[in-house]
């Protein structure tokens, strides 16, 4: 009980924080339109062809747009944690009884929120674009998106206690985010990568993420990939809490 | 007089790469309930290290703690009950305003909505911020802000509440002010233990003294024992004497002969 209600005290600390912050608001709000005016256009050429899907060259690329949404939605988090720690709010929160699980969630929620908000966006305003929506499959990507979050999220919290600086952090959030994205497919897909590529993408969250919400958003979907996917970031997630949790817990020297 | 906090061989070291940074080296304190415990000692000297450990930040290496019966290792949760801190740095939230963060700290400890705005309420006009309750720490001046972070710190009614230089950066006035908040709340019943690096501060305020210099405590005794101590006939030594006497390498006395 103490968990809950205090995961709903810093949640809404962290949610009137962002909404008090008109940058981020705005940011969090046109980036998906963004992406979608100056990429979309560029998608007509691709129409027919297979490697895009048979469908919708839309319903191909918009599953990877939403999950780099996902990856930097939760990956550069942690910066905002360094300055909370640089004011000495955390460490005001470690000296209370309150549940450190819920210090580290009511963050972790509020990006998911913010992510969740923004695939939202993007899909509504592709389907005047003319993104084709099936309602069982948007249900099965949301989980799979706020799992993604969730884990950048968590590990960039993570990093930011271990690291406690920004000339730490930067390097390592933008060495991970370039690799992570292109070892995913979120431009092309994997099948036109070699093989040594394609091995090196099962080991990437974010390229299971990609293809269950590309064959979810397709007219064929593929039962067997939704599961790989789930069957990845459901221990993942459990994993990177575990260690984020742990870090939070022991010492922040 | 009662104690309410112990130490015995309190040790720490940071490992920063292959160096080890001895911070806290063998620390024995004994505080008693309802007095300013002042804790002295030079930059670095560990106070902050001392004090992070004692709050449960900090895992010490080795050494036995004790806050109100409460063993630091086997019931943290009870002394984070406790306690209050005011950290160098502060606490206070730069996107809240003083109310919204007096409410969520009050929540944090577990009060109802009503008791929380009660208790808030309370401190706003014990500590003059009433004017601030409903604006954010970015247009507060330093006295403020370190009085709202005072604020945070006792939300909980702390049995003893540490304060890490909570008067750096004050003028005059708003350092005495402080001065008298921190009497107020001791004699309220509420132990103080608090760093300064003003030795005027620390005569002024503390019931008793410790001294602390490169990870251990040199000197204990009230602020009045130290000074005689080392006065000779017709010359009244300062805080500052005894001080300058028994840290560092500066050594008075050395120096002269
Ligand atoms: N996080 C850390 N990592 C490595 N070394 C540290 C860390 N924090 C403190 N130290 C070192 O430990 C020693 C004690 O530092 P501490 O902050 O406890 O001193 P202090 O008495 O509070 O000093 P000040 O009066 O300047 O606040 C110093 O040598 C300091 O450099
Ligand atoms: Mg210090």
């Amino acid at each position: 009980m103490t968990f809950l209600s205090n995961l709903q005290l810093f949640y809404s600390r962290k949610i009137r924080e962002a909404l008090r912050n008109p940058a981020f608001v705005m940011m969090t709000l046109t980036i998906p339109l963004l992406y979608l005016l100056l990429f979309a256009p560029m998608l007509k050429r691709f129409t027919g062809m297979a490697e895009f899907g048979s469908t919708n060259v839309l319903n191909f690329f918009l599953p990877g747009m939403i999950v780099v949404l996902a990856v930097f939605g939760g990956l550069f988090v942690g910066f905002g944690m360094i300055d909370e720690i640089r004011q000495g709010v955390i460490e005001r929160f470690r000296v209370t009884p309150a549940s450190r699980l819920a210090l580290l969630f009511g963050a972790v929620l509020r990006d998911v929120t913010s992510v969740m908000v923004q695939a939202i966006i993007i899909i509504a305003v592709a389907i005047p674009f003319g993104l084709k929506v099936n309602i069982p499959g948007l249900l099965l990507i949301f989980p799979l998106i706020a799992m993604l979050t969730a884990i950048f999220s968590a590990f960039s919290y993570a990093l930011a206690l271990i690291f406690k600086s920004e000339d730490a952090l930067a390097p390592i959030t933008q060495g991970i985010s370039m690799p992570i994205t292109l070892l995913a497919g979120f431009l092309l897909p994997m099948s036109l990568a070699p093989g040594w590529l394609q091995v090196a993408a099962h080991f990437n969250p974010v390229y299971y993420a990609i293809e269950a919400s590309r064959t979810l958003m397709s007219d064929h979907i593929d039962a067997q990939v939704v599961m790989e996917a789930y069957a990845f970031l459901i221990p993942l997630l459990g994993l990177v809490s575990w260690w984020a949790i742990r870090k939070f817990k022991t010492v922040i020297s | 007089m009662s104690q309410i906090l112990y130490t015995s061989g309190l040790q720490k070291s940071y490992k920063t790469g292959k160096e080890t940074i001895p911070a806290v080296n063998g620390v024995d304190l004994e505080v008693f309930s309802g007095e300013i415990f002042g804790f002295l000692g030079p930059n670095g000297a560990g106070k902050t290290t001392t004090l992070r450990m004692l709050t449960t930040l900090l895992q010490p290496d080795a050494g036995e703690v004790s806050i109100c019966s409460y063993d630091l290792y086997q019931q943290p949760e009870k002394i984070r009950e406790v306690i209050g801190y005011v950290s160098q740095s502060g606490g206070a939230d730069k996107d809240a305003t003083a109310w919204e963060d007096l409410i969520l700290q009050a929540r944090l400890y577990g009060m109802s909505k009503r008791e929380a705005a009660a208790r808030a309420s309370d401190l706003l006009a014990a500590l003059g911020l009433e004017s601030i309750a409903d604006r954010r720490p970015a247009t507060y001046s330093g006295g403020q802000k370190r009085r709202l972070d005072i604020a945070i710190g006792m939300i909980n009614r702390p049995k003893i509440l540490f304060l890490d230089e909570p008067t750096t950066g004050l003028d005059p006035h708003s350092r005495e002010q402080l001065w008298d908040e921190v009497r107020k709340l001791r004699d309220l019943g509420t132990t103080i233990f608090l760093t300064t690096h003003y030795m005027e501060e620390a005569d002024a305020l503390s019931d008793r003294i410790a001294i602390m210099d490169q990870g251990q405590i040199v000197l204990t005794g009230t602020p009045a024992s130290l000074k005689d101590a080392i006065s000779s006939s017709g010359t009244q030594a300062s805080l500052n004497d005894v001080f300058l006497q028994h840290t560092g390498r500066y050594n008075k006395s050395a120096q002269i002969a």
